[in-house]
């Protein structure tokens, strides 16, 4: 794949430059060297930005786009998810947060770690280094994660069921939607992804804690994921 | 009746006494197959147990279809000793019939066993299978058409499983939704779906006589959403911003919340709210919008609204349309030209009095929106401010203003604003008159003035016309501004009526100064004399009449006679008829019949109307042979009378004993005279032919003075004039 791309750079630049007297080149090898130096250099240059491009050739747009509204979809339910957790089904935010204490993730961190809460990782869909099987592998593997992580959750309080169980749905989907297309591609991983340890809440206050920093880590893979996304869907 | 009642309560306990213990156990139907298709044949038999045999060894079985008894039972002794019948029924055509053994006992039918019997048809395939996505419910929903009834309860379960894209391989079963009793429509839940991948759906349709499936639907179900439609609002402009366009409303929507997450495209349809217009659809549009500005529309009207939308670029179903929003337009400043006419009067030599007229002509369409115009002046000093001389919804207004002002400035205004000011200059009237001016009518409600082009050519033309002459005043005069200086002629086709004598005025307008006025009266229509002439019989004779009328005189606007037209017609229909010029006021109508009646009408003719007068009946004389006729018979009843008379005083003289009747008291002296009858002379004349059934009521009649009053060359020379006939027998006439 990214061979034919390469191929089709590589052909058309010649095309793009004048071509050269031989008659001169002859005359100053040092030139000549120069000019194979900075057709080199040009060649290279034209792979890099043109790399994200040859990407998003080898995805449909129907299903970079369907992606784009399961992120957006999956997003409006967790932030639904972090409402419930934070402000509760009566009261209002602020009274929630002096009640509870848990208007902040940022401060349940530690918690997180001794919980075992773990996160998803993007690495592989930033722009710099995207590389398109590996983001995708990433991104199935993380709504994998997710799912894992909202079925320990599942308990965590009966108002919250019906919220989970929707985000779990959507979530399941999407990884669903990127898996086949992975195999459409035949570059989906021989053996499925299984399901880790996943952490046991033992109490109200790690149940709610909990349910705050999966929502937040889930809110935070989602806006790496649908930049990827975006990213290669505008290409 | 209530007897009749406990004897057969008391009779149905008898039979139930009597009959052996459990009947029901002792009779048993079998039937071959309970649900059949519709007119397929039933088999069943009934067995009638040996413990049954008290109801006797040769009991007859007897078989009912609902109140019907089946012939065609064929009884067998069973070699257990039990008694069956079999039966066959060659068409079963109701969907459901309850089938009976009976059995003859003590000479009533007992009803030993039943069985129902169903008919019907297998399950037509469901067709038109359709789903949609509905994110209120979270759910797939789908319906179908069942077909027609198949007679026999039938199950539709809606079957679906995930797949891929063409739904060829199943990749896992997603649980039926069975469709409720008599429904043709199921959903199935979010969580047995997978929205954005692809399902195989299709209906089963299921009864006791087969199965059918509907064709199978390949659909990813986020793909076939329906979105509910955007809340569309108008947006008020804020008292700071510039107050909007007439022509623009101010609008925003926002998206159905549980679709915000869909990329969608929109489409807004607006019309006005009267008449037939159609729809005009805005797209593609957006589906969150703070604020949107619809322009292109029409000032002062009122709009109907409605937004829609659909997931786009990917698949989706358009929502329904968004509830009617009516919104009115702003209004625009009138956009008219307005001409102007004015007529003045010197009220004294420091005041003019001034009837300024006007005519808005509208410069685009729907500028007709006015409330009112202002006439103002301007003061020769300009630092001080116009005054204001009329505000008023009409078209015309008369104002006091000092000799020396020429000019006042006319403007139309509504709440969007005030017309560009038109100028009107009370030009001076010392251009050159207008010549040549004529009329045409053209129909009854159109004329057609002309006139020659004058030198110099003017600018245009005032055109005044009413009826007239100065019946009505200026007021009710209709007016016209012709811009174009070149024509020669214009057609009037308002307050032009038929028969109305017309005043015409027109008026040529120069760069700085007005010609003079010039007029001309004229019909459209002219019209008949309101009756025509009185026919008048002059005098008359045995077989001829003299016939008189004072002819009419033309008023304004009735056309000139022509001719007169003389019709007259015997008893007989016999009609005669001569034509006289306008000129004729008498005429002699010749041989006639003596003693005759004639019907006389006169009838005036123009060459645009004929007008008849009233009808004239007349007798004719009788001839002098009849005269004499009548004559001796009345000397002869006269020699008869006095023979009787002189009879009579022979026989009553009082000297005879014996009179020939008894006396008879005179009547003058007693109470009798006040009764009896005075018959007088004249009522025992009668002229037979006067009592012709056909002769029309006399309502006038005229005694003529005399024969010899008749003109000469009809003068009579027989000697019969002797008995004055003229007196016995006057010539009538009638009005009729």
């Amino acid at each position: 794949m990214y061979k034919s791309s390469l191929e089709l750079v590589t052909n058309r630049v010649p095309s793009l430059l004048p071509r050269p007297s031989a008659e001169p080149a002859a005359r100053s090898p040092m030139k000549l060297i120069a000019l194979q130096l900075l057709l080199w250099h040009s060649t290279l240059w034209i792979l890099q930005t043109t790399a994200p491009l040859a990407l998003a050739l080898d995805l449909p747009q129907n299903f970079l786009l369907k992606c784009l509204e399961q992120v957006r979809k999956i997003q409006a339910d967790s932030t639904a998810l972090q409402e419930k957790l934070v402000r509760g089904t009566k009261g209002s935010r602020n009274m929630q947060c002096a009640t509870h204490r848990l208007c902040h993730p940022e401060e349940l961190v530690l918690l997180g770690h001794s919980l075992g809460i773990p996160q998803a990782r993007l690495s592989r869909c930033s722009s710099q280094t995207l590389q398109l099987m590996g983001c995708l592998d990433q991104l199935h593997r993380g709504l994998f994660l997710y799912q894992g992580l909202l079925q320990a959750l599942a308990g965590v309080s009966p108002e919250l069921a019906p919220t989970v169980d929707l985000l779990h749905l959507d979530i399941a989907d999407f990884a669903t939607n990127i898996w086949q297309q992975m195999e459409d591609l035949g570059v989906d991983p021989a053996v499925k992804p299984t399901q880790g340890t996943m952490p046991t809440f033992t109490s109200a206050f790690q149940r709610r804690a909990g349910g705050v920093l999966v929502a937040s880590n889930l809110q935070s893979f989602l806006e790496g994921a649908y930049r990827a996304l975006h990213y290669l869907a505008e290409a | 009746m209530v007897g009749l009642t406990a004897w057969s309560l008391t009779g149905a306990a008898l039979i139930l006494l009597l009959l052996p213990p459990s009947l029901e156990d002792c009779a048993h139907i079998r039937v071959s197959t309970p649900i059949v298709r519709l007119g397929d044949p039933v088999t069943a038999s009934c067995t009638i147990n040996q413990t049954c045999s008290s109801l006797g060894p040769e009991s007859q079985i007897v078989w009912k279809l609902e109140a019907e008894l089946q012939p065609g039972g064929k009884q067998q002794h069973l070699p257990n000793g039990a008694q069956e019948s079999t039966i066959t029924l060659p068409h079963l055509n109701h969907p459901r019939a309850l089938l009976s053994c009976c059995l003859l006992w003590r000479g009533s039918l007992q009803i030993l066993d039943q069985a129902e019997l169903q008919a019907g048809y297998p399950p037509v395939v469901p067709s038109n299978l359709s789903c949609l996505m509905n994110l209120t419910t979270n759910s797939l929903f789908c319906q179908w058409e069942p077909g027609p009834d198949s007679y026999l309860s039938t199950s539709f379960t809606l079957k679906s499983f995930k797949s891929r894209e063409n739904c060829q391989t199943p990749m896992g079963s997603i649980p039926d939704c069975m469709a409720e009793d008599r429904q043709s429509h199921c959903s199935i839940p979010r969580k047995h779906l997978q929205l954005y991948q692809y399902m195989g759906i299709w209906v089963q349709a299921k009864n006791a006589l087969g199965t059918s499936k509907s064709s199978q639907l390949c659909l990813s179900p986020i793909d076939v959403v329906k979105l509910e439609p955007p809340t569309l609002g108008a947006l008020y402009p804020s008292p700071r911003k510039d107050p909007p366009q007439p022509e623009c409303l101010q609008l925003h929507w926002e998206t159905w919340k549980p679709s915000l997450y869909m990329e969608q495209k929109c489409e807004l349809r607006h019309q006005p709210q009267l008449g037939e217009a159609h729809w005009t659809v805005v797209s593609p549009l957006p589906s969150t919008v703070p604020g949107y500005e619809l322009c292109g529309l029409l000032p002062s009207t009122v709009y109907i609204l409605q937004i829609r939308c659909i997931r786009w670029p990917l698949p989706g179903y358009w929502s329904n349309w968004s509830p009617i929003l009516k919104l009115v337009t702003g209004q625009q400043a009138p956009t008219v030209r307005l001409d102007t006419w004015w007529r003045q009067r010197q009220r004294d030599p420091r005041t003019v009095d001034m009837q300024l007229l006007w005519k808005p002509v509208p410069l685009q369409e729907n500028s007709r929106q006015i409330q009112g115009y202002l006439v103002s002046w301007q003061p020769l000093n300009q630092s001080r401010e116009a005054r204001v001389l009329c505000n008023t919804t009409k078209l015309t207004c008369t104002f006091s203003l000092p000799s020396e002002v020429r000019e006042v400035v006319l403007v139309a205004y509504n709440t969007g604003g005030t017309s560009p000011p038109t100028r009107v200059v009370f030009l001076e009237n010392r251009g050159p008159p207008l010549t040549g001016l004529h009329t045409v009518a053209r129909d009854p409600h159109s004329l057609w003035v002309g006139w020659d082009l004058p030198i110099p050519q003017p600018q245009g033309y005032v055109i005044e016309w009413g009826l007239g002459p100065h019946l009505h005043g200026d007021n009710n005069k209709t007016w016209r501004l012709e811009h174009n200086g070149s024509i020669t002629g214009t057609l009037l086709q308002e307050n032009i009526r038929p028969f109305q004598l017309c005043e015409i005025t027109v008026t040529s307008l120069y760069q700085d100064a007005v010609g003079p006025s010039q007029n001309i009266y004229a019909y459209s229509l002219e019209m008949a004399p309101s009756h025509a002439p009185e026919l008048q019989l002059k005098h008359i004779g045995s077989t001829w009449a003299q016939l008189e009328w004072t002819p009419h005189t033309p008023e304004l606007g009735e056309s000139p006679l022509t001719n007169y037209a003389i019709f007259w017609t015997n008893a007989q229909d016999q009609s005669f008829s001569t034509i006289l010029n306008a000129s004729s006021h008498d005429f002699v109508l010749h041989g006639l019949e003596p003693a005759s009646l004639y019907h006389v009408r006169l009838m005036a003719a123009s060459q645009a109307w004929t007008i008849n007068s009233t009808s004239l009946t007349l007798i004719t004389l009788a001839s002098e042979d009849s005269l004499m006729h009548i004559l001796l018979g009345l000397i002869g009843l006269l020699f008869l009378f006095i023979c009787l008379c002189a009879v009579s005083c022979f026989c009553c003289r009082p000297s005879r004993k014996n009179p020939l009747w008894p006396s008879i008291p005179d009547p003058a002296h007693s109470s009798l005279g006040s009764w009896v009858p005075v018959i007088k002379a004249e009522e025992i004349f009668q002229l037979p032919r006067l009592r012709d059934p056909v002769m029309p009521p006399i309502t006038k009649i005229t005694v003529l003075e005399e024969e010899e009053n008749k003109p000469e060359p009809w003068e009579s020379n027989d000697d019969s004039g002797n008995y004055n006939l003229p007196t016995l027998a006057p010539g009538l006439c009638t009005p009729g």
